[in-house]
């Protein structure tokens, strides 16, 4: 028996959920999964799958070994890349997920040097404001941005951003410009939904928080943007979300005496499977452009 | 001349040992070390905060009369303002700029109230002390400094310290718990829900009194 292409039949089983989507997706015929699988079991001496009328479901056995193989078949393929040495390059496709504004302004110009670095690597590029389900949605890696809450994830800190209060010079005209944090009580706020009308602010040692006027609220920073420049009030924003207008001045920041919480950028890999060599150039090669 | 200016001339002159306190250095370093923690520790940042609901409260006057925070919103929106006791010169200064910023409170509708832990005749004290035309109210072991988020235990350092200059936090306070509460002001709108917050855990940094008016304005505008 074919240790490591019995774990992997059994793998595949697990994650279709059926011998024959898993046979399909391995080229072979169902009699085969079938019998591979059931030659694990007989080699191991332990049920790994229960076999009821609503599918198939990992044993108690069989869930620890899912998790055991699947870190083997990755690390068996970092062997074979290493093996054939760094001049072989990074092959098949990786998956990577990000928030909308931040992929669009900063990570895609990025791409086609790195496609260009890697010539047979290919990029499906997942864009979500939403922290999606990194497992179920099959993604490598993803660029997230805030507080880690989810222990089920491994995290590396890329960046830090500033975030403060922003407007353009037309609505700084129209509406004053606010010189303390109540002031913000007088003005029209842009809200992003994610974030709510409560703004929070630190001078030294001083907390403040104010709940902002807002007659528009919007549930994607795409959203917040576009407000924003149509001058319909102002926002809380990462210098990240406005890069390009902050450098040009067509949009300002208020309050400058004041902070807001600092916002964190995270590379972002699912654990429980060690980190492909792929995410790895990935997070490694952003890490340098991003902060370079 | 702003009240964080006159907070800054003060806090100089107290820092330099000129009397009347006269204070030695190393009195001084201990209080330096004690805000510090208090900064540190973060608990600034776990008290209540704009968004949040207000905890109600029913405390007394220093004339012993009972005022309670639903019937004062029932009238307008709520200032408030914790602030430590009598014995606290910042806290003093700064009662003073919040009687001089009462006339744009009453104007909006807006009552204006301050608590302390300290007890009715101490709050009298304030009240004389100080000129003040609205309520002071004691909060009898700190409860509603509590509800708020705010109250805090002194490190032992400091009340060697506070029993050696006869700052005797028990005695004023009614209370052995040796707790105060860090200086703090909201703006509480009619729904009851706070608009703005601002807590100083060094008590030597303070708002401007007029900085709350945008905000009891806006309130009251929601109500009319």
């Amino acid at each position: 028996m074919d240790r490591l292409a019995a774990m992997e039949t059994f793998v595949r089983v697990v994650e279709t959920g059926s011998f024959s989507e898993a046979a399909r997706q391995l080229r072979v015929g169902q009699p085969a999964v079938s019998k591979s699988v059931a030659q694990l079991e007989e080699f191991l001496g332990v049920k790994l799958l229960t076999r009821s009328t609503r599918g198939l479901t990992p044993t108690e056995a069989g869930l620890g070994y899912l998790e055991r193989a699947r870190r083997a078949l990755e690390e068996a393929a970092e062997a074979e890349i290493a093996a054939r040495g760094a001049g072989a390059g990074l092959k098949g496709r990786l998956r990577i997920c990000a928030a909308v504004t931040f992929a669009r302004i900063h990570l895609i110009p990025m791409l086609p040097k790195f496609l260009a670095q890697n010539p047979e690597l290919d990029l499906e590029v997942v864009l979500d404001d939403r922290q999606i389900d990194l497992v179920q949605e099959g993604i490598d890696v993803a660029l997230r941005m805030g507080k880690m809450t989810d222990s089920m994830l491994t995290a590396r800190r890329i960046a830090r951003c500033k975030r403060m209060v922003l407007g353009t010079p037309a609505y700084f005209k129209r509406a004053g410009t606010p010189s303390t944090p109540s002031e913000l009580s007088r003005h029209q706020a842009v809200v992003y939904l994610r974030e709510g009308s409560v703004w929070s602010f630190q001078r030294e040692s001083t907390e403040l928080a104010v709940t902002v006027r807002s007659r528009l609220r919007v549930t994607a920073a795409e959203g917040v943007r576009a407000a924003v420049l149509a001058d319909a009030g102002l926002a809380i924003a990462s210098e990240w979300m406005f890069s390009p207008e902050l450098k040009t001045g067509s949009v300002r920041a208020a309050l400058p005496e004041w902070s807001l919480p600092a916002l964190d950028l995270w590379a972002v890999l699912p654990t429980g499977r060690a980190a492909t060599a792929k995410a790895r150039a990935f997070v490694n090669f952003f890490e340098r452009s991003f902060n370079g | 001349m702003s009240l964080q200016a006159k907070l800054d001339a003060f806090k100089a002159d107290f820092e330099a040992g000129k009397p009347p306190y006269s204070v030695p250095r190393s009195v001084i370093d201990v209080m330096h070390r004690a805000t510090e923690e208090l900064v540190e520790s973060g608990a600034a940042q776990r008290s209540k905060k704009a968004g949040d609901v207000a905890p109600s409260f029913s405390l007394s006057d220093a004339e012993g009369n009972i005022v309670n925070s639903a019937d004062l919103l029932k009238r307008g929106p709520l200032v408030l303002s914790f602030y430590r006791g009598v014995w606290c010169p910042y806290c003093n200064i700064e009662l003073q700029a919040l009687e001089a910023a009462k006339p744009e409170f009453d104007k909006y509708g807006a009552s204006l109230v301050a608590i302390s832990p300290q007890t009715a005749p101490n709050s009298r004290k304030s009240v004389r002390q100080n000129e003040l035309s609205f309520a002071i109210l004691s909060d009898v072991k700190g409860k509603v400094g509590e509800a708020f988020g705010l109250r805090f235990r002194l490190p032992d350092y400091l009340i060697e310290l506070y029993k050696q200059l006869k700052n005797d936090l028990p005695a004023f306070n009614d209370d052995p718990s040796w707790t105060l509460p860090m200086p703090a002001r909201y703006v509480i709108g009619q729904d009851g829900v706070i608009l703005y917050s601002e807590v100083n855990p060094d008590y030597t940094r303070r708002p401007e009194s007029e900085d709350m008016i945008p905000v009891v304005q806006q309130a009251a505008a929601v109500r009319a």
